[in-house]
């Protein structure tokens, strides 16, 4: 094999500088204030309703594509729990009308394109990422698999044994098992967020669900579209006019969906799993994602167990007892029904009760006391000071436009919230913790091994649970 | 491979110091790759990208340091290290350092006089040793009382840090962080605090976050523990085989002081690497480092890693219980980055198992026969020879042997049937492409950066490797692939449910 000479560019610079004496205090040193150009994408909507959001960053190229559609599985039927991560899935591998499943493949391969696909609660999206050469060519793929999806038949059956295999393995790993267990305690077993597909669920899907689903929930006036890169806003537009703009508008009826179940005291579920570790995770229902609060919150949370490197519970559980190495909390709002929020510690089992204490002990104090001057200014000039990296490339702020757009916000919601920073107080952060934090509803579940507790779980005087893993 | 240029025009003009850099350009998958370069007297090397879009950096500090180099009964020393250099200085995160000092000084001999006795087996005083366990606590309590560990981390926090973290791994320590731009001199201030005096206060306590990172990352995880025993059974003499966290045993016995010793003899300007991108100014910013790093002495290296892997003498094969659905894992030897077989190897590893068409993954993943297959070219570390390694999750009602069987039957025509041109143009492609997406975010970049150059010697022996690759032949892979893929050359893992017990 012959060693190929690199292209390589040399040249020397060399400019004349003051030497800079080092400060010996890290508080000497001076910040000059910074100037933010808060670049906004080019908004466009197109006849058929299709919102799109566009900047071109020409540094590298690379086109990124990303797609929100309004379909997910609040809106699936109940007993076919797993179509809508099924359409997701097969979106991707099941081809189009035009193309078969492995030319699509080879297609992709070929162009080295990146191209995910899914369908979650309750929204669906699509992911691109393609050099800016193949760009015209991915985005004509893309808009065929989302309009004119195959679902081939063979690829469902192949599809539907991987989500099988997901099932036989669904106790492998106890973070898993504490991620699905918890929220199926929070939102009962019929809502979407809840419940999981089944070998019972899967067997009988057919194409004819998976074609029926995609008619029923896709269109344009339903679909957000980001494209940020090496590719200018005329020639995107052009791409996007031409691949989906003759896609007519229709209206979509959105089924109702069940809500989440009332959760209103402490009842402590333990799964027996024998791991060295517990996995605890202990919260209830709260935000949704226009919740009036959330400047608040993220303060609060941020003091709370947000912050990897200074919150409170960091501090306790791992700084000063040496108890985890993975501990924080959690707001996880949601857009059509509340979403959650959750504290989680992993301890050794010799530590359950000790740590399940200490995060009980820190939900409460944060909804019924006002948080220290210190902890709102260290949360303050944190959050405020990260304003840069929200402009820092053009996919990030094409994607925030795509995903506020999507749930209805105003395009300046980000600096909304960091207007808050600037002025919210204690007194403020109580009021907002006091609302949607609820220290006697909370849920505590604890995936472990029993026989390394440190204390029975019956010794907190709530209801315990178990939850059998089969 | 990479031509380096004649090193530094250190002029000067009166008592103006001029700063000289290098331009490295490269041209890779349509991507123009520009970094500038400045090596101080010390040997600290200074690698910079511009990019002004936001007034953000995203900025790493690597060391040529990692788990390769420990040695028996220091397993996890350069990863608990890394840890130890979050808690501060002696300026940084105590109230009282004078004061401090002589109780860390106290804490360290008591845990020495405790561990003395321990060893003593039968003989041991077990009185002394709840006496001197007391005394211990309350010394490591008053320390506790003069001391803010968590200061260090606040003020990057406050300021506005975004992803600040680290990581060790077989071959480089990193050390990364994303700021604002106006805050460079902080960034430099900081790290010259903790990478030339650190203070690694309560110690002992981080030790116990440590050991639940294991159970976390190892005990408890099937994929990992099952990697963990195969690496183990693949290096029978190359440090290689140790994980990088280290053996529980060892974290429960190191002491302070001997990771101050192995931060003293590893960790010296000639073995960083500083890399920063975004919105700087490549002079300026020289001028800084050289402010906050010049007066650090250059060291001789420490001891090198002599040890060599003898070739392997048949197949080796292990299981591992686990209360969990089957894995298997199948590995060979390789040699490394700088090899003329490596960029063969790369592009193998693609056509086999990257993309959907790849052909593990049409062959056996879309056939149902694994649910999932992984695999790394480089693993675990790049400094050495190293293994490419596929690891599979078995789909039902399918066994070990048939995931084995499956991909053994790929491999081996590999190394019988020349590829598809296509095929081999598609994966020159990836490759090619996924190198140019390295380079898209501020603190990716800087981490690349500074880890390649750490590992590799150069960042640019990665560019040189990805570049070899247009030359690469479906000859070469059909060689290549016959050359490595023997069976005598494969090390096998199969994680297995217990025979009793589990649920």
């Amino acid at each position: 094999m012959t060693i190929q000479t690199i292209p390589f560019l040399a040249l020397v610079l060399m400019a004349p500088l003051d030497p800079i004496t080092p400060k010996n205090d890290w508080r000497e040193i001076e910040i000059v204030p910074l100037e933010i150009e808060k670049t906004v994408p080019a908004s466009h909507v197109l006849a058929n309703g299709i919102r799109l959001f566009l900047l071109e960053d020409d540094r590298i190229p690379l086109v990124d594509v990303s797609i929100m559609f309004r379909a997910g599985a609040v809106y699936e039927p109940p007993a076919r729990a797993g179509l809508a991560e099924l359409v997701g899935r097969t979106l991707r591998t099941g081809g189009t009308e035009s193309l078969a499943p492995r030319e699509v493949d080879r297609l992709l391969d070929g162009m080295a394109a990146r191209l995910r696909t899914w369908v979650g609660e309750e929204s669906g999206g699509a992911y691109l990422n393609v050099h800016s050469d193949h760009v015209e060519r991915a985005i004509e793929i893309l808009a065929d698999i989302l309009r004119r999806p195959r679902f081939d038949g063979e690829m469902i059956e192949i599809e539907k044994n991987k989500m099988g295999e997901e099932i036989r393995r669904q106790n492998d790993d106890p973070i898993r098992i504490a991620m699905r267990e918890s929220s199926s305690i929070l939102y009962g077993p019929d809502h979407n967020e809840g419940r999981y597909p089944t070998f019972e669920s899967i067997d009988p899907l057919s194409p004819a669900d998976l074609k029926t689903f995609h008619r029923r929930f896709f269109a344009p006036n339903e679909f957000w579209i980001g494209i940020a890169g090496n590719i200018t806003s005329e020639r995107a537009l052009a791409i996007v006019e031409k691949r989906f703009g003759d896609w007519e508008r229709k209206s979509v009826v959105y089924p109702p969906f069940a809500e989440p179940i009332r959760n209103d005291s402490i009842v402590i579920y333990h799964a027996q799993k024998e791991t060295a570790q517990s996995t605890i995770m202990i919260g209830h229902l709260s935000i949704r994602e226009s919740n009036p609060d959330r400047a608040s919150l993220n303060m609060a949370n941020f003091i709370l167990g947000g912050s990897f490197t200074t919150s409170r519970l960091v501090t306790a559980i791992r700084h000063e007892r040496g108890l985890a190495y993975w501990v924080g909390s959690f707001f996880s709002p949601r857009g059509l029904y509340e979403g959650t929020f959750s504290t989680v510690a992993l301890t050794k089992g010799e530590s359950t009760g000790q740590v399940t204490g200490l995060l009980l002990e820190e939900i409460r104090r944060i909804a019924e006391e006002e948080v220290s001057n210190e902890e709102l200014e260290t949360a303050r000039s944190s959050l405020l000071n990260r304003e840069a990296f929200e402009y820092e490339s053009a996919e990030i702020l094409v994607r925030r436009m795509v995903h506020l757009d999507y749930l209805g916000l105003p395009a300046d919601y980000y600096e909304g919230l960091f207007r808050k920073y600037q002025s919210i107080d204690a007194p403020t952060i109580l009021d907002a913790t006091r609302r949607n934090i609820r220290p006697d509803a909370v849920q505590i579940l604890v995936v472990g091994d029993e026989s390394r507790f440190d204390v029975p779980l019956e010794d907190f005087g709530y209801e315990v649970r178990r939850i059998q893993l089969d | 491979m990479t031509r380096s240029l004649p090193l530094l025009f250190l002029l000067c003009c009166g008592a103006m110091p001029i700063c000289a850099l290098e331009k490295e350009t490269t041209e890779v998958g349509g991507a123009t790759i520009t970094v500038w370069r400045h090596t101080l007297e010390n040997g600290l090397t200074i690698l910079m990208q511009e990019n002004h879009r936001a007034p953000t950096l995203g900025l790493c500090a690597a060391f040529r340091v990692g788990s390769v180099d420990e040695w028996d009964g220091m397993s996890g020393a350069t990863h608990i290290l890394e840890h130890m250099l979050f808690k501060g200085s002696e300026t940084i995160g105590s109230t009282d350092f004078e004061k401090e000092r002589v109780l860390l000084r106290k804490i360290e001999s008591v845990r020495v006089a405790m561990q003395i006795e321990k060893r003593k087996g039968v003989e041991t005083d077990s009185t002394l040793i709840v006496n001197l366990q007391k005394k211990w606590n309350d010394l490591r309590e008053r320390a506790r009382l003069i001391s803010d560990p968590e200061e260090f981390g606040r003020i990057f926090t406050a300021n506005g840090a975004r992803g600040l973290n680290a990581f060790t791994s077989c071959d480089v320590t990193a050390y990364m962080v994303g700021l604002p731009s106006n805050r460079l001199e902080l960034w430099l201030y900081l790290e010259s605090e903790r990478l030339q005096k650190p203070v690694l206060r309560e110690f002992y306590t981080e030790i116990e976050n440590i050991r639940e990172e294991r159970r976390m990352a190892v005990e408890d995880n099937a994929r990992a523990k099952l990697l963990e025993e195969c690496q183990a059974a693949a290096f029978q003499a190359h440090r290689y085989g140790v994980e990088i966290i280290g053996w529980d045993s060892d974290l429960q016995t190191i002491n302070r002081s001997e990771i101050e010793d192995y931060f003293q003899s590893h960790y010296a300007p000639n073995r960083l690497i500083l890399s920063l991108v975004g919105d700087l100014d490549p002079a300026r910013t020289v001028v800084l480092i050289e402010a906050y790093f010049g007066d650090a002495e250059k060291m001789p290296d420490p001891d090198p890693v002599d040890t060599v892997e003898p070739p392997q003498k048949g197949e080796r094969r292990i299981e591992v219980e686990f209360d969990a659905e089957p894995l298997v894992w199948i590995g060979f030897h390789k040699p490394t980055v700088g090899h003329p077989d490596n960029p063969a190897l790369l592009l193998t590893h693609v056509i086999l198992n990257r993309g959907r068409s790849s052909r593990l993954q049409e062959n056996v993943v879309d056939r149902n026969i694994a649910k999932s297959i992984s695999s790394s070219v480089d693993s675990p570390g790049e400094r050495f020879p190293n293994l490419i390694y596929f690891g599979a999750e078995i789909q039902a009602p399918h066994t070990s042997a048939d995931v084995e069987q499956a991909i053994a039957a790929e491999l081996e025509r590999l190394g019988r049937e020349p590829v598809d041109p296509e095929e081999l143009s598609r994966a020159k492609t990836y490759v090619e492409t996924n190198y140019v997406r390295t380079f898209t975010d501020n603190l990716d970049c800087a981490v690349n950066l500074a880890y390649d150059e750490a590992a590799l010697g150069n960042w640019m022996t990665r560019t040189a490797e990805i570049l070899e690759c247009r030359e690469v032949t479906a000859s070469d892979i059909r060689r290549v692939a016959s050359t490595y893929f023997r069976k005598s050359n494969r090390t096998v893992g199969r994680l297995i449910k217990p025979e009793t017990g589990g649920s």
